[in-house]
């Protein structure tokens, strides 16, 4: 090994310390070159003095080329890179930050960087039909007028935001991770992790073993927040975890939309009190775009002609309920597959009469058997039976809580 | 000289003929039992002297011997009042016996007042059985248990209200009174509730029928209110009609612990132990064993209401009943036998706070809440489980729309059941199992033939949900109830489609 690069003393030091000493040993000696060098030579520790006599025996028992050279090689055979605040691949935005991260791990492709205009969409992770929906939609959206959707690919809100951007093309989203970037954080997605990091870009400031802890949940946010020019804030209820990016994005400057939600929905309690304390409201893309002034007015434009022409689209859709619409129906489904969710119920002339009503009940929303009982006003055997076929088809599945049915 | 006459105990729940031998001879006068007594046998002494007193005999000094035959097993209780005092009777001579042989085909059992009068006493059920079983012609008893003796077919009982009177009979001055066993029919269980009380909750509902009809485990999940124990309450009402045999084998318990008033059981038991009940509670126990809740449940319902308050020791040790069907209680001095084929219905909330999945009321709980309140129901005992439900609390607007059309009344209900069962028991007729839910492998291969449609179907979904091979039993089970209560023969794709939908939840709650 010739000379050591200070990244990979780095990613060395972010491994063996925690996070608090990670911060301290970099400000009291300068580099982590330095650190090395002083805890392996043992003769001058000057600098280490601070640490308790068992944390600085733990430390001197890594400070050697080996483990240097094992940690380094875990992050190739990853395909995880280091980028150091003074690398130019590291997010300037980052800097606005009061404590900017001094090691950013990243996977993927590193162009996704280039899209300077990011939008983070949070929400929480027990999202109704609806929240995915909204989520999904201005996520491809963002991503079809050149934006970059910023999430923390966690189920229900981030995980329909990450895949709908990718739908709409390469480069589209980046993912910042709590744990390391070895595998997704608890309950994460694999294959939507796999995805994002060959079409877009994964991000943490933790080492790839790094165990998904919960204290560590609003330093992630905060970068989420960093990242962005603003945040979208698509379902959440008073008191989750996505209290923290909006409070980061508030402390840094950065515009916070709502999007409004249904008011005897838990999920709507935060976006909707955000509204009326004075948060923007974001119903349609142009409502945010007015937070990105660089964003070109031909952009814009694009992006406002496209918004009318989906409006048109579901007015008509609403307005006319004859032949022609499914027709119509059947070509833009053709035309568009939609990866996460449908935005309204499949076109239902291909189905039982049975099946048709249970699909136009869960186009509504998610329903457990019960519900579905009271609203299709079906006998329960026929009920169930249908419910079953319908399931084999793949066309409607079980939610997370395995207590309501909703349209796959 | 030597008396001796026979009588009945109780070793478990099954009866035990004893030999009652007395030896009255000159000496010292003494009065020893030996022969393994407990505590209430010793002090029979004391009640059989008075109450031969009391009858109008004189005894004179002797010294006296009682043994109870076999001498080995240990003897307990006061069933053996009368025929020590009977025989220590005919040892002292008191009374010339003008009957010797209708002495010697007759059982004797009942406990003594110090008035010579007889007391009732527990498990004659089993006893009467056991005399019947052994080929004895007569079974004298307390007036009080006669009724519950006279069930048993092919025995004359005689009731007898007190010691003078059999000492008459003896003699043969008079004659004894035979009860004889009323006729038996089973009645449909009082129910609490009728099923059309009982708004919206449509897939519960049907749910319920399907596990009354085929006698499978039921789990209800839902948020306070929403119905769990009122439909648990109600489900007596939808229970099957007890056949005799089954009568027979659930009194014998309820014989044991002395909770037969008039007759056979006619009805299946429906037993709800509060959830603090002990393991010896529920399961049965004590230095000489006595059966527990889920004996007393014997094919009948056991509901365990807010199952995971229960402590986890107590439903660990359901776990080997619910497989076998029957519970073995070991102590030092005996160990013993009681069936215990129940039908579990537990009904619990989905969160500590009560309201996760709740459309009106937000739920507090943090998911390792959550996870840790259901944890408390291991995974083995879930898989025991063979219906799983949700049942939400109702919206407002569908608790008066679902009362405007009348909902189907328990006795229609009812009905479907008993048809359905009867298929069953016609099929089972040589098997242990009185219904599908408690058919072993063999069985399951032998009667669930599926029908082409409902072999591709069930494949298919097997390979997609990845079921393991006790769920693939459940759903089996589950569909041939479901196909008897439709009265098809074969089981369609249509049986297998609506039984797959009752193992929807245990992806996450089994």
């Amino acid at each position: 090994m010739g000379a050591v690069p200070e990244r990979a003393y780095r990613a060395w030091l972010s491994e063996t310390v925690s996070d608090r000493d990670f911060r301290r040993l970099l400000l009291r000696c300068g580099s982590a070159k330095e650190v090395f060098e002083q805890a392996s030579s043992g003769q001058s520790e000057i600098h280490l003095s601070f640490l308790t006599g068992e944390k600085r025996l733990a430390l001197k028992k890594q400070a050697h080329l080996a483990a240097l050279e094992s940690c380094w090689q875990n992050l190739q055979q990853n395909r995880i890179a280091v980028v150091l605040p003074d690398d130019p691949a590291y997010p300037p935005a980052l800097s606005d930050l009061f404590e900017p991260p001094l090691i950013l791990y990243m996977r993927g492709r590193k162009e996704t960087l280039l899209r300077s205009n990011r939008l983070c969409i949070v929400g929480n992770r027990e999202a109704s039909a609806y929240g995915r929906q909204m989520s999904a939609r201005f996520a491809e959206q963002w991503a079809a007028v050149g934006g970059c959707v910023v999430s923390g690919l966690a189920p229900g809100v981030d995980s329909s935001a990450h895949a709908a951007a990718l739908s709409a093309g390469d480069f589209s989203t980046i993912a910042v991770l709590t744990g390391g970037l070895s595998s997704p954080d608890r309950r994460g997605d694999l294959a939507l992790f796999e995805q994002i990091s060959e079409k877009g870009l994964l991000l943490s400031e933790n080492p790839p073993n790094y165990r998904f802890n919960r204290g560590s949940i609003p330093h992630r946010n905060r970068i989420m927040a960093g990242l962005c020019q603003a945040v979208l804030l698509v379902e959440a209820r008073q008191k989750s975890g996505t209290q923290h990016t909006v409070s980061a994005a508030l402390d840094l400057g950065r515009e916070v939309f709502a999007v409004p939600g249904p008011l005897d929905a838990p999920g709507s309690e935060l976006p909707n009190a955000l509204i009326r304390d004075g948060a923007a409201v974001a119903t349609e893309l142009v409502d945010l775009l007015s937070a990105y002034p660089q964003m070109s007015d031909a952009l814009q434009k694009a992006a406002q002609d496209k918004i009318k022409e989906a409006n048109k689209k579901e007015i008509n859709k609403k307005e006319t309920a004859n032949k022609e619409r499914n027709v119509a129906e059947k070509e833009t489904a053709k035309q568009k597959v939609q990866p996460i969710c449908p935005k309204v119920a499949p076109n239902t002339a291909d189905y039982s009469a049975e099946e048709a009503k249970i699909l136009q009940a869960l186009g509504e929303g998610d329903r457990s058997l019960e519900e579905l009982a009271t609203a299709c006003q079906l006998p329960v055997p026929v009920l169930l039976v249908t419910v079953s076929k319908l399931m084999a088809i793949s066309m409607i599945e079980m939610d997370a809580s395995a207590l309501h049915y909703r349209l796959v | 000289m030597v008396a001796t006459l026979w009588s009945c105990g109780l070793s478990g729940l099954d009866g035990q003929k004893i030999r009652v031998e007395v030896d009255a001879s000159m000496g010292l006068p003494s009065y020893d039992t030996v022969g393994l007594p407990d505590k209430a046998v010793t002090e029979s002494r004391e009640r059989v002297r008075a109450a031969i007193r009391n009858s109008g005999y004189v005894l004179p000094p002797r010294r006296v011997t009682v043994n109870l035959a076999p001498a080995n097993l240990r003897k307990v209780g006061s069933v053996y009042d009368l025929p020590i005092a009977l025989a220590l009777m005919l040892a002292l001579e008191l009374i010339d016996v003008q009957r010797p042989l209708w002495l010697e085909e007759s059982v004797f059992i009942g406990e003594l007042a110090l008035s010579g009068n007889l007391r009732p006493v527990t498990g004659v059920l089993s006893m009467a059985l056991k005399a019947q079983e052994d080929g004895m012609k007569r079974f004298i008893c307390p007036k009080g248990n006669a009724e519950e003796a006279a069930c048993v077919e092919g025995l004359e009982v005689g009731a007898v209200e007190n010691l003078a009177e059999i000492a008459d009979i003896l003699i043969g001055i008079s004659q004894p009174q035979i009860q004889t066993g009323a006729p038996w029919s089973s009645a449909p269980s009082l129910a609490e509730n009728d099923f059309s009380f009982i708004r919206g909750q449509l897939v519960a509902k049907r749910a319920a029928e399907i596990a009354a009809a085929g006698g499978h485990n039921l789990l209800m999940v839902g948020q306070p209110g929403g119905g769990k124990t009122m439909l648990a309450r109600a489900m007596p009402g939808i229970l099957p009609d007890l056949t005799f045999d089954e009568a027979l084998e659930i009194s014998r318990i309820h014989s044991l612990i002395g909770q037969l008033p008039d007759g056979l059981v006619r009805q299946r038991p429906f037993v709800s132990p509060h959830h603090g009940a002990s393991v010896a509670a529920l399961i049965g126990g004590g230095s000489q064993p006595k059966p527990g809740e889920i004996s007393m449940a014997h094919l009948g319902v056991l509901f365990l209401d807010e199952m995971p308050e229960f402590s986890r020791e107590v439903l660990e040790a359901l776990r080997q009943p619910l497989e076998d069907g029957e519970v073995t209680i070991s102590r030092v001095q005996a160990s013993a036998h009681f069936p215990a084929r129940f039908m579990l219905v537990g009904a619990m909330n989905p969160c500590p706070c009560g309201y996760f999945g709740s459309r009106y009321h937000k739920c507090n709980c943090s998911q390792r809440r959550i996870e840790q309140y259901r944890s408390c129901l291991s995974g083995p005992l879930m898989d025991r489980i063979d219906i799983f439900i949700w049942m939400q609390e109702l919206d407002v607007d569908d608790y008066y729309k679902a009362g405007e059309a009348p909902a189907e009344s328990s006795a229609k209900i009812r009905a479907r059941v008993n048809a359905a069962r009867h298929k069953q028991r016609m099929r089972l007729i040589d098997s242990a199992a009185h219904c599908n839910g408690q058919m072993n492998a063999k069985e399951l291969e032998e009667y669930c033939q599926l029908s082409a449609s409902a072999e591709t179907l069930f494949a298919e979904e097997f390979r997609r949900q990845r079921f393991s091979g006790r769920a693939r039993a459940r759903i089996l089970r589950l569909a041939r109830t479901i196909a008897d209560l439709d009265a098809a023969d074969r089981i369609e794709d249509i049986h297998i489609a609506e039984a797959l939908q009752y193992r929807q939840m245990d992806q996450i709650w089994g």
